[in-house]
Order: C-alpha cells, then sequence, then structure tokens
C-alpha cells in the first residue's frame, strides 16, 4: 500500500543483442596491451553499473539538499526533514499514505528546482516546489493535495535555508556552525569574564564613594532615591567625618586602565560575526593573528593583574609574551576562519599553515579540493596537535560532525573536503564517486584521543573494513526464451570512479555480451590474483538504455590502480584494519596455542593409554583369578565373567514421583486451558470481526446498532442503538455466527428469560 | 552507497493513490446474508491492498447472482452471455496483457453452459483469475439444479415427487486437476474470510490461470448447503503451506483439521480433492506452466504504452534533440 522505495527501480538487463556490435579477443586483448583513443571512445554512454540506479538524483533521496537554521538544532537533509515530518503529522490509513505521497513528491519538486548556484530559504523553496507540484495535479486532486502541503507547513513552521551540493554551500555550513557553536562554547568563559570585570569596577566604585565628590548633597539624592531627608545636612555630616583608606593613586589608575582593556577586548570577543574573522588563505590568518597578538595580550595581562588586584595579591610579573600562552590562553583570542581551495595552498601558505600547527594557533582552516589522491591531510595528521578531517561534500553527516570537532578542539584544526564538478553526472554523485571508489577516504584524527586508536577513525568511509564498498543489485537476465532476475554483488573500484572522468576514457573499452570470454575477469578479482598472465580485466557499465555491458580496463591503468589500493591499505593498517603488525602478533600467537594444545593432547591422550593399560592389567587378573576359582569349584551354574556393569541410570525405569510430576503439570495445564476458555466468555456482546462474512444480514436488521469497519466487516457500533432482541435476532440470523449477544444490558425488557435462552447457543 | 540517508529511489509517485470506495461501484443487491458479499469485500480489499489500478482492471462475468459483481466494482466490467465469461475474458487478456482480468461466475455458469470454456480456459492457461461463486443451485432463475447440486436436493426442477437431484453431484476441483496444463486450483470458503482473502491474493499474484472455486451459501434458495461445514468446523479440512495459506492462531483454534500441503504435490492435491471433507486452500499450483498469450502473441498488442512508444519512434524521426 505504501510508496514503492527501493534502490533498483531502474532495471537493469544483461541480454545478447547482435544490434550492439560485437569486438574480437584480438581487439580486447590490444586495446589491455596498448590503451585506446581519446576521440573515438563511447565511454559517456556508460555508467558504472552500481551508480546507474541513483542517477535520476530528483528521485535520489541524497543528503543534500541540507536545511540549515531550521526546527532541528542541527543541519538536516530535506529528505529526512520530509520523513519526520510526516513522522510528526502521524497520519495513517488512506489520509497518511496520500499525505505522505503529495510531501514526496514536494521533495521531488524541490529539488528539480534547486539552483546549486544559490542559497534558497526554506520557504522560498517550499513555495516553488508546491507551485510546481500543483501545476502537475489535475484538478480534482488538486485541492486535496495542497490542503496536505498545508497542514505539513503549519506543522513545520518553514524556518532556516538550503543548502546544495556546491563549494559556495560547504562554506556556508562551516560558518553556520561556528555561528552555532560560537555562542554555547563560550558561555563559560564569558561568564568568568563579566564576573571579572565587575568586581574589579566594584572595587573602584567603593573607593569612589570613600571621596569628596560623594558626600556631596545631589550625589547622596542620586544613591538614595527621594526620601524626606535634608542631603545638605547629611552631606555637612558625613563631610566633617574625614576618610581613609583610599586606593593608591598609582593602583587606582592601574586598575582603571586594566578595566578598559577588559571592556574593549571582550566586547569585540562576544560580538565576533563569520564575516570579521574570516580569511581568505592561510597567509593573512597568520597576519590577522598577529594583528590581534598585542590585543589578547594585553588582555591576558589585564586579566590577570585583576585577578591579582581583586585578592589583594596584586605582584608584578614579567611579560606576557606569545610563547607563553598556554591552552586556555589562546581560548580568549578571537577565533580565525580559513576558507580556501587547494590552488592557494602554494609554498608560503604551506608554511604558514605549518608555523599554525607548529604553534598551536587556534585557526581552522578549510581547504576545499578538486584534487583525488592528495596526501595532504594524511601529512598534517603527522604534526600530532592539528585536529585534521578529510571528507568529500558529499558526506553530510561527516562534514558536519567533523565540522563540530574541529571547532570545537582548542587548538588549530585542518578541514580538507573534496569537490568537484563533472560534465557527465551532477557533482554530488561526482563527489560520492570519489568516496565510495577510496579514491578520496573519509577520516578524522583528533589529538585529544589518549591513544592512536582513539585519535584515528576511519568509520567515515564507507565499507571501511573492506578493499572496495560493494552492494547488490538486481539484474534481468534475457536468453533461452525467457527472463531471469538474478541478484548480484558489485564493487566500485577506483576504475569506476576514472571511467567518469573524461580525461581516462581512452584506458576502457565497453565489451557487449556477445563477445565476453572467459579470459576476462572482474577488476576486483583481478587485482587479487598472484597471476594475471592471460586475464583481462573489467568493470560493470550500463548503457542508457539499461543494458549491462562490460567494459576493459587498459594495463596502462593498473599500476595507478594497484598504488591507491596501498595507500587505502595504509589507512586501514592505521585504523587497526587487517594490521599486519597486529596479524603478526596473531599468528605467531596461534602457532603458541596450537602448539601448546598438541602438548596438552599428547599429555592426555598419554594419561589415557596409562589408565587403560592399568585397567587391562587388573581385569586380566581378576579373570583368571575368576577361572582358577571356577575350575576349582566345578558344578557352579554362576557365570564366570561378567564384564558388564551391575547398573547403569541411563537404563532406570522411571520413578513413580517422576511420573506424577508429568501427570501435575498436565493438570495445570487443563487448567490453563480452561482459564483461557473462561477467558474467552464476556457478559458484553461482541462480534467476532474478522470471521464476519459481510453478508450484510446484521446491517440490513439494524444498520445503527452494527456498521462495518475499513475492511468490511462488522461490529456492534452502538449497542443503545437497538434492543437485547435485536442482538439475539442478529446472532441467530448471522449465518456463519459471529455475532455473540452476551447478557442484557436492560433488565426490563420484555421477554428476557426467553431471550437469553436463545441466546445461550452463540455466547 | 552514494550518502543515500535512507538508501532508496523515490518511484511510482505520480500514481494516484485509491480508497476502498475507489473500488466501490454500485450497490450488491444480493439477499441479506448472500455469500457474494464475502467475495466482493475480498476482491475488493485485494485492489485495495494492492493497490491495483481500476483504469487497468476488468471483470467479466456471465449470468446469474455472481453476474453482477462488475457492476459492484467501480472498474472496467464486462457482463456477457451465460457460460460465456471466459471466452471473453480471454479475447480482452489476448488484445490487452497489460489488463489485469478478474472472472466471476457461478456453477450453472461455469460447470453447465461454460463447461467447455471452463476445461479449455484452464489448458490454456491465461493469466486471469478465475472465481466460481458455487451456492449449488440455479439461485438468479430461483433454483434449479445445478452441476454440483447435491443429490436429494429439492428444486423446481427436480421436485420432492421424484426424490429430488438423482445424480451424484460433479467435483469441479478433481475435474480442473484433471485438465491439462492447470497452474493455480483451490478452493474457498465464503465464510472464512481471511483465508478467502489469501487464496484470492495468492490467485492474483499467481501469472497464469488461476482457479477458485468459493463455496458460497445462498440463504433464499439452497440455505442448508454448507450448514454441516459452517456448524462445525471440523468438516472442513484446511491446507496450509508457508508459500500459500497460513492460518492465524485464532483460526487454528476454530479450524483444528489443518494439514501442511506442498501446493507442488500434484497427487496429494488429487486425493485431497477426492476425500470426504472439504479441503479449503491451495490445492494445486504450478508456476512454470506455459501461458497462452506468452506463447500466442498477438501482432499488435495495443497497451498504451506501446501505442505512446510507437507515436514517440515516429515522432523522434522529425524531432530535433534540446540539449
Amino acid at each position: 500500500m505504501e510508496t514503492k522505495i527501493g534502490v533498483n527501480v531502474r532495471p537493469i538487463r544483461e541480454v545478447e543483442d547482435e544490434n550492439l556490435g560485437s569486438v574480437s579477443l584480438k581487439e580486447i586483448q590490444t586495446f589491455f596491451r596498448k590503451g585506446g583513443d581519446k576521440k573515438k571512445s563511447a565511454m559517456s554512454h556508460f555508467t558504472p553499473v552500481l551508480l546507474y540506479p541513483y542517477l535520476d538524483e530528483k528521485k535520489a533521496r541524497l543528503n543534500y539538499p541540507v536545511i540549515i537554521g531550521g526546527n532541528s538544532e542541527r543541519p538536516v537533509p530535506l529528505s529526512r526533514m520530509i520523513d519526520e515530518l510526516i513522522e510528526k503529522i502521524g497520519a495513517e490509513g488512506d489520509e497518511g499514505e496520500k499525505l505522505r505521497r503529495a510531501l514526496l513528491r514536494l521533495e521531488v519538486e524541490m529539488k528539480s528546482w534547486t539552483d546549486p548556484n544559490k542559497i534558497y530559504t526554506l520557504a522560498d523553496l517550499w513555495q516553488i516546489g508546491s507551485e510546481k507540484l500543483a501545476s502537475k495535479i489535475d484538478e480534482k486532486k488538486k485541492e486535496a493535495t495542497l490542503g496536505y502541503l498545508k497542514t505539513a507547513k503549519q506543522t513545520l513552521g518553514l524556518e532556516g535555508r538550503v543548502l546544495t551540493c556546491s563549494d559556495k554551500s560547504i562554506g556556508a555550513l562551516f560558518g553556520y556552525l561556528w555561528s552555532s557553536s560560537w555562542d554555547s562554547s563560550n558561555k563559560e568563559i564569558d561568564k568568568e569574564v563579566t564576573e571579572l570585570i565587575a568586581k574589579l569596577d566594584d572595587i573602584l566604585r567603593v573607593d569612589d564613594a570613600k571621596s569628596g565628590k560623594a558626600k556631596r548633597p545631589e550625589y547622596l539624592k542620586a544613591s538614595m532615591g527621594a526620601a524626606e531627608i535634608d542631603y545638605n545636612a547629611l552631606s555637612n555630616v558625613l563631610s566633617s567625618v574625614k576618610s581613609t583608606n583610599f586606593l593608591p593613586v598609582e593602583r587606582r589608575r592601574r586598575m582603571e586602565k586594566n578595566l578598559r582593556t577588559l571592556r574593549n577586548y571582550w566586547g569585540k570577543f562576544k560580538n565576533a560575526t563569520v564575516d570579521k574573522i574570516k580569511a581568505h588563505d592561510c597567509v593573512s590568518a597568520l597576519k590577522i593573528w598577529r594583528d590581534q597578538l598585542p590585543d589578547l595580550l594585553q588582555f591576558i595581562t589585564a586579566a590577570r593583574t585583576a585577578y591579582l588586584e581583586i585578592n589583594s595579591k596584586y605582584v608584578k610579573f614579567d611579560k606576557i609574551i606569545e610563547a607563553n600562552l598556554d591552552e586556555n590562553d589562546l581560548a580568549l583570542s578571537l577565533p580565525i576562519l580559513v576558507d580556501m581551495t587547494v590552488d592557494k595552498l602554494d609554498a608560503e601558505n604551506r608554511y604558514a599553515l605549518l608555523e599554525i600547527a607548529n604553534k598551536g594557533l587556534p585557526i581552522k582552516v578549510l581547504i576545499r579540493t578538486n584534487k583525488t589522491g592528495s596526501k595532504l591531510a594524511q601529512r598534517a595528521m603527522m604534526q600530532g596537535n592539528l585536529y585534521v578531517m578529510q571528507t568529500t561534500a558529499s558526506h553530510t553527516e561527516h562534514l558536519i560532525s567533523g565540522f563540530e570537532k574541529g571547532l570545537a578542539y582548542q587548538g588549530p584544526a585542518l578541514f580538507h573536503v573534496y569537490i568537484d564538478d563533472s560534465p557527465r553526472i551532477s557533482t554530488y554523485l561526482h563527489t560520492a564517486s570519489a568516496l565510495e571508489s577510496r579514491a578520496v577516504p573519509a577520516f578524522d584524527f583528533n589529538p585529544t584521543g589518549a591513544s592512536w586508536a582513539e585519535r584515528f577513525d576511519l568509520s567515515s568511509t564507507p565499507q571501511p573494513e573492506s578493499e572496495w564498498s560493494t552492494e547488490s543489485v538486481v539484474v534481468q537476465v534475457t536468453g533461452g526464451g525467457g527472463n531471469e532476475e538474478t541478484e548480484r554483488e558489485f564493487c566500485f573500484t577506483l576504475a569506476d570512479f576514472l571511467a567518469l572522468n573524461s580525461d581516462f576514457v581512452d584506458y576502457f573499452m565497453p565489451v557487449p555480451k556477445s563477445s565476453w570470454n572467459n579470459a576476462m575477469a572482474p577488476i576486483d578479482d583481478y587485482l587479487k590474483m598472484d597471476d594475471v598472465k592471460g586475464k583481462i580485466p573489467y568493470i560493470s557499465l550500463v548503457d542508457h538504455n539499461g543494458i549491462l555491458w562490460r567494459a576493459v580496463v587498459s594495463e596502462k591503468l593498473i599500476s595507478t590502480i594497484y598504488s591507491s589500493m596501498n595507500g587505502w591499505r595504509s589507512l586501514q593498517e592505521l585504523a587497526g584494519i587487517n594490521n599486519s603488525h597486529v596479524q603478526k602478533v596473531i599468528h605467531a600467537e596461534k602457532e603458541r596455542l596450537e602448539e601448546e594444545k598438541q602438548l596438552e593432547i599428547a599429555a592426555i591422550q598419554q594419561a589415557h593409554q596409562d589408565e587403560l593399560d592399568k585397567t587391562v592389567a587388573e581385569m586380566t587378573e581378576t579373570i583368571v583369578s575368576r577361572i582358577a576359582a571356577g575350575l576349582l569349584t566345578e558344578g557352579t551354574s554362576a557365570p564366570l565373567i561378567s564384564l558388564a556393569p551391575s547398573s547403569s541410570p541411563k537404563h532406570v525405569a522411571p520413578s513413580e514421583d517422576s511420573v506424577k510430576e508429568v501427570e501435575v503439570s498436565g493438570t495445570d495445564h487443563d487448567v490453563a486451558d480452561e482459564e483461557d476458555e473462561e477467558e474467552e466468555s464476556f457478559d458484553d456482546p461482541y462480534i467476532d470481526t474478522p470471521m464476519c462474512a459481510t453478508c450484510n444480514e446484521c446491517i440490513t436488521r439494524n444498520s445503527a446498532m452494527f456498521a462495518y469497519d475499513d475492511n468490511k466487516q462488522a461490529y456492534i457500533k452502538d449497542l443503545s442503538a437497538g434492543t437485547y432482541a435485536d442482538l439475539v435476532v442478529a446472532a441467530e440470523k448471522c449465518p456463519v455466527r459471529v455475532i455473540h449477544p452476551g447478557k442484557p444490558k436492560d433488565s426490563n425488557e420484555p421477554g428476557l428469560d426467553e431471550l437469553i435462552k436463545r441466546a445461550e447457543p452463540f455466547n | 552507497m552514494f550518502g543515500l540517508n535512507t538508501q532508496c529511489v523515490l518511484d511510482d509517485l505520480e500514481k494516484t493513490h485509491h480508497d476502498l470506495d475507489d473500488y466501490t461501484g454500485e450497490k450488491p443487491r444480493w439477499c441479506p446474508g448472500c455469500g457474494d458479499y464475502a467475495i466482493l469485500t475480498a476482491v475488493q480489499k485485494l485492489c485495495h491492498e494492492e493497490q491495483i489500478p481500476p483504469e487497468k482492471t476488468v471483470f467479466v462475468s456471465g449470468v446469474g447472482c455472481a453476474s453482477q459483481f462488475p457492476a459492484n466494482m467501480n472498474t472496467y466490467g464486462f457482463q456477457g452471455l451465460h457460460g460465456r465469461a471466459l471466452p471473453v475474458a480471454e479475447g480482452v487478456k489476448m488484445r490487452r496483457p497489460d489488463l489485469n482480468v478478474f472472472v466471476n461466475m457461478g456453477d450453472g455458469d461455469c460447470f453447465s453452459a461454460g463447461a467447455g470454456h471452463w476445461i479449455h480456459a484452464i489448458r490454456y492457461n491465461m493469466d486471469m483469475v478465475a472465481i466460481v461463486h458455487d451456492n449449488r443451485i440455479y439461485g438468479f432463475t430461483k433454483s434449479q439444479v445445478s452441476p454440483t447440486s447435491p443429490k436429494g436436493l429439492v428444486t423446481k426442477t427436480s421436485p420432492k415427487s421424484s426424490n429430488g437431484v438423482t445424480l451424484s453431484s460433479l467435483n469441479p476441483i478433481c475435474a480442473t486437476l484433471g485438465v491439462a496444463n492447470a497452474s493455480f486450483v483451490a478452493l474457498a470458503a465464503d465464510w472464512i474470510p481471511d483465508v478467502l482473502y489469501q487464496i484470492i491474493k495468492l490467485a492474483f499474484q499467481h501469472r497464469g490461470f488461476s482457479f477458485i472455486r468459493v463455496l458460497q451459501r445462498c440463504p433464499t434458495y439452497n440455505p442448508t448447503a454448507y450448514d454441516k461445514f459452517i456448524k462445525d468446523p471440523s468438516n472442513l479440512q484446511l491446507l496450509t503451506h508457508p508459500t500459500t495459506v497460513q492460518l492465524s492462531d485464532m483460526l487454528k483454534r476454530i479450524f483444528k483439521n489443518h494439514i501442511d500441503h506442498d501446493p507442488v504435490d500434484l497427487n496429494a492435491a488429487r486425493n485431497f480433492c477426492t476425500a470426504e471433507m472439504y479441503p479449503i486452500g491451495v490445492l494445486y499450483q504450478d508456476k512454470n506452466a506455459p501461458v497462452y498469450e506468452d506463447l500466442r502473441r498477438p501482432k499488435r498488442a495495443q497497451t498504451p504504452e506501446l501505442i505512446e512508444q510507437a507515436l514517440n519512434r515516429e515522432f523522434d524521426k522529425f524531432g530535433i534533440a534540446a540539449h
């Protein structure tokens, strides 16, 4: 009854069709060795088999668009927002399904009309989607559909902005997450600094109160209010008393200066916005840092002095310099965000990045890259004190959690995010393909972890424990006069990703089914083979008509794939997956245990043999002695030898007790049955609705008392709408005997004795 | 894969979701207590649950009480001549294989006037659901003998003076199982709605000719025909199997006489149908039996999709692709 949702709604067919052409084995072998010609390549008509089901992005429920600043605390993909909305409205049955369909259709429309270069408000995109959807629905259903959308809109509230998969969006998401974390993360420090300022201010105010100015009548009136007091007289009295214990002038000046410093800096700190703290590269970020450093040093000096002043412990201390700043001091600095592309990462910027890392400056660097195979993030990880995240723009969940963790980290952070456009498929799918193929693995390095295992996390890469991502796809195989559906597993390898790239099309040659041969091996198997002689690797592709092809991968590309595989294996080892050291230890331990086991077995066998020898010796002795005794006592009928044990617990007959136990439990069962049956008898009338045959008999008799449910089966709708006699007659007339009249409710109804008697067989 | 948050692709959203009322046609005019109501309810429930498009569905009937079925469904319908529902349905299916075809016949309609068509429809094995509403009497014409009328039944054509029906009744299930190429044979009772629904659903899902005989009560002209089975459920034997009918706990309590039967076992099916008890359930199913419309493909099937494809092919010859 629900909307059809599945991953394989675009059928893939394996068919042998002469019209698709043919390729000879010789051509295949030549291509494998030499590669092909870019200009003649037909690869643009093909898609890797695992990507094929998702090509229609409007219908695929992807991680984008993402809603930020909406009802959810964290950014949420549109499709999840729609799912949550449907659940929140909670409509059920046919109405629920219609609402669900309306909202899912709206989701499709909203995705269809999203311009990747724009950032929409949710309200605007909802409006666009609703209008487009309304224009596609026929008039009869329009009103109902718009009604569903109205209900949904009221439930949702339509707050927030919509981000698509684009360069612009990554920056916007980065900024949004910084803003939302900024206020909450600094509440503690804000409270502390505000308190410090207030206490310092209080000391100065108390000092002010002792001054002559504070004893003037107008000052006294202002501080005491409009009470009927002679302020002139009061002023005279107070002035006659000489005040003592004034703050020393030098201290007072120092405190006033510190207060000003604290107030100025803290005002800037609290009002920081993304625009004010954003730098366009690492060099300018460092410059901003250096520019703001004197202010920070002044602030920290002022704060320390103030702390000592408040506690009356002030002593002159050494000048604070950058090198003395610790983690807590750096937390008081204004944050700096860098949002740059990898093109800008020249030597100067690399040096600046290194300096940021070395000094542990609280600068968060986002580098957007369109290059696969970069080792920047891996190298940065080796710095040790830098939070590092590498991911792709498609992986929103990782992107969001990585940004959040990196921003919360006290020190520097590097976010290395891959995003690239593709002429063949959308930016999202291209970027997601890079992740799936291990071209860009996703990982985090968090320096706060106590051990390497806690610091390095590869779990954001799909199927991290495997060589490649794998998924099953249903393929319709046509041949032999019929169709057969088979579920097959395919890997998404680096070759599949490169097949989408126009720079690599000459490394692939599509081959139709009619030309497939036994020398061909799936590339994932090929890469694992020790001896590849005579084998030709291929990847599986699908053409525009959904027909499955194989594409031979040129030998020239194999070394690139091996190299990428090795890079991936190194990361797996770092994450503790198939770690060679661990495997070596396991192997050694296994051998040791095996050896121990063998020794143990040998010892048991020896002990057993000894026991056996001993028993045989004893038995022999017994037999010999009995034979001897038998020979000595002739005429005895007793057996000479008895090897059978005298009694065996296995053959003991069941005791009376155990029989009784069985009987008792049998009785219990009967009692339970009786109880069940007792539970089934009611005084209230009822109908076995699931057994109703919808014969209209009872409904015709009293349509107010009996009614049909959604399944068109009868139930008692309103007992008061008829008499007990109605119930009894309905039960008698019911051809399937599912009406049970129970006991009468109205004891004054005439002829009850007879009716109760008639009702008995039906209760 | 590829970052799909719920691993799914939306499809079929444009299709209208149908309420139960969308399948409801004219109000039935059967007598109160008639078993036809149960069959109608089960079929409408099937259409709703499976969301069968009404515009892709045809109900065909002959003459008799059951023949008003197409009028009670809000789909396409065709009421033919007595005994001729099956050839009409076969014609529809041959020309429009994309349609879901249901045939509703009475016992007289199918086993008497339409006996020849019935036997050959089983052999053709065209993809449709044939439901026989078997009340063991001609009720529509007010009580005449039908091929399944029990021996001794007094009707207007077998009066008391001649000791009622003198011949033994036909065993339609046994006869169906004897025909070559039978692919789905089931027996249902209108007073066990859950099992009736399950059988009709299985029949709809089966590709081929699904024959269902429904034991149907006629409260007016043959009210006691199935009394023995209604009053004492142990007189019925329910056939269950993981691939066919499964009983709820409640039904297991009521129908204690149930047995596991693998529907691929034709011999066992024949033994069941010759036993004294009615075997309720799917007796036989052969998913690989050849389907006539596959063997005799019409030269020009006229489904709307095929017509659209043909038109597009023609237009493409003159069109310029927009990129």
